[in-house]
């Protein structure tokens, strides 16, 4: 069991490496290539005027092709060193930030994958992949007792609900920082109209599909939060913090849905609310540090 | 009057980079599995090699995986320490006897409030021929002893205020603790909760009974 | 089923009431106003969310300014205040009225949709597919109303000016989904308010162990704690927290069993939880005349005393003989700088003290003295025994009618936006006319800006081409976009 986590905290090393490197060959796609032309205008009394001019170009597929490499085998070695700790642990590793934040790593790559290849663009990577990167960082920068696998607290002893509520909340989180992504490059795509960028249309597409997988993941966030509460607390709900910074966060996303069928709304400004949306995640995911109450525990 | 003009590649051209590694942008070499096995390799030596450096080999040794109490089955291991007067006891010198150690201490409201139902199932087990030692840790021998002597204790307290004597080999992290030795020095049974009268006689019955197996076992080892 | 007339009503002078109503009644029915209301409800949350945090009291240190309104912020319960549930009211009555509002004209657009459309729309849509045959009109049509048959696709035809009008939709039902969704948001607040009304909840049940204590609320039950536990892993981490009770009802136990924290204890509609736990003492009092005033334990803690706020403590009105006792046991936390408290108790000793009740009390001032365990004490006319420690547990006791409205709207919820999101509602238009050389048909989806929607009916117009046996010519517009002008941004430095 020892070796399992250890092995495990090295296929997590090897995943950030992989993510890194995927993060970089992403960027370098989707921002093209760039040539800088220095024009020098030289009279007799020597060089007068200098301009430089950057021109954009679009990058080979290559390293977009690579870059998915890269991030395939980020989620490769991430999806074998949550195998190694579930087993080691004898649970899904959902217990803290650290565990926590590890499963979420994988699982956005995977959304994020999948929806590069239902959608076959390459440049939302450029956006989610340094998302994940961060939270590599993140995980590296808690702890190191984090690092091993601990004991659950009795309020967290409930195998079916703890693996469902969190890793649900995972996953809308995940699929929230897709739209994210999305939402970005639309107001980029639509401000600058840069040509290798996929059209506003299909990221406003893709955005939309994201956040309905993350929308119903994120009801049955709350659902099963609630059933959980009920068994654990006494009460469906608690008005506990982190409850409340949960329907927030679902109550943004309802505002999106609900402008997607307002005229004059879908685009640039539903973009928008993806932007307020995603913050109000971020808010929840890390509220644990500025929360206390119920949900206060898990060595944060 | 001459013009000029310097281009500066970032990066070059697809063209120049051809053939000229990983990043050379082609289908044909990208979708490689050689390739895919190279980068592999790459990142899982990085990956070693910051691990070596880092001191990562100490991971997984700790939270659930950490080693404390003696595991039940294992031969108990002995310490010396002093009773309250000061005077030397081991735990060995008990060998032979079914013994019940646990430990406690009077600031602790779990163990105070079992002690009456602690002092009577050992009323009744001290004629079975249990011996019964309350280590107390974390408060002086004099604290120790005022509060046994006055709720009537008969078991022979122990004291070791820094945990220095039995630390090592009983690191204890939580009160009370109770673990019930056979005759042979074998751990029978821990328990990490307190207990009432009724619990602590059936934990008990396991060390007292275990002798009566014991030279089973034994002949057929031997043979 | 509702029908709705397509011919507009003649305008027609209407009083001031009717006005009003219509203009609230379109209040309601808005999706901007809605949009609005979810909006300030997401607002209100937050604040509560924050006043649950940190957060405020950060912003106060850094802006000493704003004080005052962080203490606002802090004592304001926004959860239980009026606009909050003023909020609330205001999405159930605009979910109502959206329903009743919407029902009839999307069950026209599943039930009866319109079949014919205009060369217009087909000419100006996003994406179109045009299939040309040497086949007669009315062929061409059956064709592609089979070739959508075999993708799923409902069809619907009609005949006007000589051309063949041809409908197809997909999944229409899925239209009628966001009505569960929105029913279960109103379920859910009904099912609080039902829980609140005919329900019961006790939060802090305190039963020491082997003391019964009366549950109430009409139940006529009695539970007796008969043990709590606390288990420990070897590490010191807690395993777990369990209470084993007894329920009794007319002086009869009628049930037992044990309770955890992941696994509270159901009796018929009432559901014991365990919360808390903490230390108690047992204790007797008794009179000048030997009659027993008190035999049971008393939990400490829930009492702060003045003579040491940091200790656990008791208290307890005994009226039949006119004191008020309470009870101190020592205070072990090393925090508190036990050594400096003035009662210098040792474990294993109380301090008991009584204090006249009422006018009437046999003392005039507080007696008080500190008692080992199994010990008795003197005090005024009463005989105190302190009999040993103990530990209690807390529990929380709740009776919720209204929770199979939950477990409803749940299933309402997550089905409805399944299906709203996973089956959407997908519709082609077409029109089939004759040509000198045969006849041609021209489709395109209602797919406004919806990239996916548009996908789907380009698959579809292949898939329905392959069947048919003709290729169909794609056609794409980009109405409201001009194409990129430029690929290039310039910067120019020195």
């Amino acid at each position: 069991m020892e070796t399992l986590v250890r092995l495990s905290f090295y296929c997590f090393a090897a995943a950030t490496i992989a993510f890194v490197a995927s993060a970089a060959c992403y960027l370098a796609y989707a921002v093209g290539r760039v040539r800088l032309r220095r024009t020098a205008l030289a009279t007799d009394a020597g060089p007068a005027l200098v301009t430089h001019e950057a021109s954009f170009q679009p990058a080979s597929s290559g390293i977009g092709r690579f870059a998915t490499l890269l991030a395939w085998f980020g989620v490769g070695f991430q999806a074998v060193s949550i195998l190694l700790r579930t087993i080691a642990a004898g649970r899904l590793p959902l217990s803290n930030m650290y565990e926590f934040s590890t499963t979420f790593v994988l699982i956005a790559g995977v959304i994020y994958l999948l929806f590069e290849r239902w959608y076959g663009v390459r440049q939302l990577g450029a956006i989610i992949l340094p998302i994940i990167v961060a939270m590599c960082a993140y995980i590296w920068l808690l702890p190191a007792d984090l690092r091993e696998v601990n004991a659950l607290i009795p309020a967290l002893q409930n195998q079916p609900l703890m693996t469902t509520h969190v890793s649900l909340a995972i996953l809308a989180y995940a699929a929230f920082a897709v739209a994210f992504a999305a939402a970005v490059l639309f107001l980029i795509a639509n401000r600058w109209r840069v040509a290798w960028l996929p059209s506003p249309d299909l990221l406003d597409d893709l955005g939309y599909r994201a956040v309905t997988i993350g929308f119903p993941a994120m009801s049955l966030v709350l659902i099963l939060g609630s059933v959980w509460a009920y068994r654990a607390w006494g009460t469906y709900w608690q008005w506990d913090p982190k409850e409340t910074a949960a329907l927030f966060t679902w109550l943004i996303y309802g505002v999106y849905l609900h402008t997607r069928s307002l005229r004059g709304w879908r685009g640039s400004r539903s973009a928008v609310i993806l932007l307020v949306a995603f913050a109000a995640v971020v808010f929840t995911y890390f509220g644990n540090y500025v929360f206390g109450g119920l949900h206060a525990y898990g060595g944060v | 009057m001459a013009e000029f003009e310097n281009t500066v590649p970032a990066p070059a051209p697809a063209a120049s980079r051809r053939g000229s590694g990983e990043r050379g942008g082609e289908t044909r070499q990208i979708n490689s599995p050689i390739l895919g096995l190279l980068v592999a390799a790459v990142i899982i030596v990085t990956a070693l090699a910051i691990g070596a450096q880092s001191g990562w080999e100490s991971i997984g040794t700790g939270g659930i995986n950490q080693s404390l109490l003696p595991k039940v089955g294992d031969v108990a291991p002995d310490f010396q320490t002093e009773d309250v007067f000061g005077n030397p006891v081991r735990l060995s010198q008990f060998r032979g006897q079914p013994v019940w150690l646990m430990f406690w201490g009077s600031w602790c409201p779990p163990c105070r409030a079992e002690f009456p139902d602690i002092q009577a199932a050992y009323s009744q087990l001290e004629p079975q021929g249990l011996r019964m030692l309350g280590v107390s840790l974390r408060e002086s021998p004099l604290d120790a002893a005022a509060y046994a002597g006055a709720n009537g204790a008969t078991f022979l307290v122990l004291s070791d205020p820094d945990e220095r004597d039995t630390g090592s080999a009983y690191p204890i992290f939580n009160f009370p603790t109770h673990i019930f030795i056979d005759r042979d020095g074998i751990i029978r049974s821990i328990v990490l909760e307190d207990m009432d009268t009724e619990q602590a006689v059936a934990e008990a019955a396991s060390v007292l009974a275990a002798s009566v197996s014991r030279p089973a076992i034994e002949a057929e080892s031997a043979g | 089923m509702t029908h709705i007339s397509l011919d507009q009503p003649i305008a027609k002078p209407r009083a001031l009431p009717e006005v009003v109503v219509d203009r609230i009644w379109r209040f309601f029915c808005s999706v901007r106003a809605a949009v609005v209301e979810i909006a300030v409800l997401a607002v209100l949350v937050l604040i509560g969310t924050l006043r649950g945090s940190s957060v405020p009291r950060s912003i106060a240190d850094a802006f000493p300014i704003m004080t005052p309104l962080v203490d606002g912020w802090y004592a304001w319960d926004v959860f239980r205040s009026l606009p909050f549930a003023g909020i609330l009211t205001l999405l159930a009555a605009a979910i109502a009225v959206c329903t009743i509002n919407r029902a009839p004209g999307i069950w026209q657009a599943i039930a009866h949709p319109s079949v014919t459309t205009t060369h217009g729309f087909l000419r100006n849509a996003e994406t179109s597919a045009t299939f040309t045959s040497a086949i007669p009109a009315a062929e061409l049509a059956a064709q592609l109303e089979s070739a959508l048959r075999s993708g799923r696709y409902r069809t619907l035809t009609a005949e006007r000016n000589g051309e063949i009008h041809l409908y197809g939709d997909r999944w229409r039902f899925s239209r009628l989904a966001t009505f569960p969704f929105h029913l279960a948001l109103i379920m859910i607040l009904a099912g609080g308010i039902v829980g609140a009304a005919w329900g019961f909840r006790e939060n802090q049940f305190y039963i020491p162990e082997g003391s019964v204590r009366e549950l109430g609320h009409g139940t006529g039950l009695a539970v007796r704690l008969d043990d709590f536990s606390e288990v420990y892993r070897e590490d010191g981490t807690a395993l777990a927290y369990r209470s084993d009770v007894t329920l009794i009802k007319g002086g009869e136990p009628i049930e037992s069993g044990s309770m955890t924290v992941n696994n509270p204890l159901t009796f018929g509609d009432i559901v014991f939880y365990q919360s808390g736990f903490g230390q108690a003492v047992a204790l007797k009092v008794a009179d000048s005349a030997g009659q027993v005033l008190f035999d049971d334990a008393l939990p400490l803690g829930p009492f702060q005393s003045k003579l040491n706020p940091d200790a656990p403590a008791a208290r307890m009105d005994l009226l039949p003989a006119g004191v008020a006792m309470s009870v101190i046991a020592p205070d072990e936390n090393p925090a508190n700088a036990p050594e400096l408290d003035t009662l210098h108790l040792r474990p294993g000793e109380m301090f008991f003290m009584i204090r006249p009740l009422g006018a009437d009390s046999p003392i005039a001032e507080p007696l008080g003295a500190t008692v080992g365990q199994g010990e008795s004490i003197q005090l005024g006319d009463l005989s105190l025994t302190f009999v040993r420690e103990r530990r209690f547990s807390v529990l929380q006791v709740a009776r919720n009618p209204g929770i199979p409205l939950f477990v409803a709207a749940s299933v309402l919820l997550v089905g409805g936006l399944a299906i709203t999101f996973y089956f959407p509602h997908r519709r082609v238009r077409g029109i089939v006319s004759a040509t000198p050389g045969g006849s041609v048909a021209r489709l395109a989806p209602m797919a406004r800006r919806d990239w996916s929607a548009k996908r789907v009916f380009e698959q579809l117009a292949a898939d329905a081409g392959r069947r048919i046996g003709i290729e169909p010519t794609l056609q794409t517009n980009e109405p409201d976009r001009s194409p990129a002008a430029s690929n290039q941004l310039s910067r120019a430095s020195r």
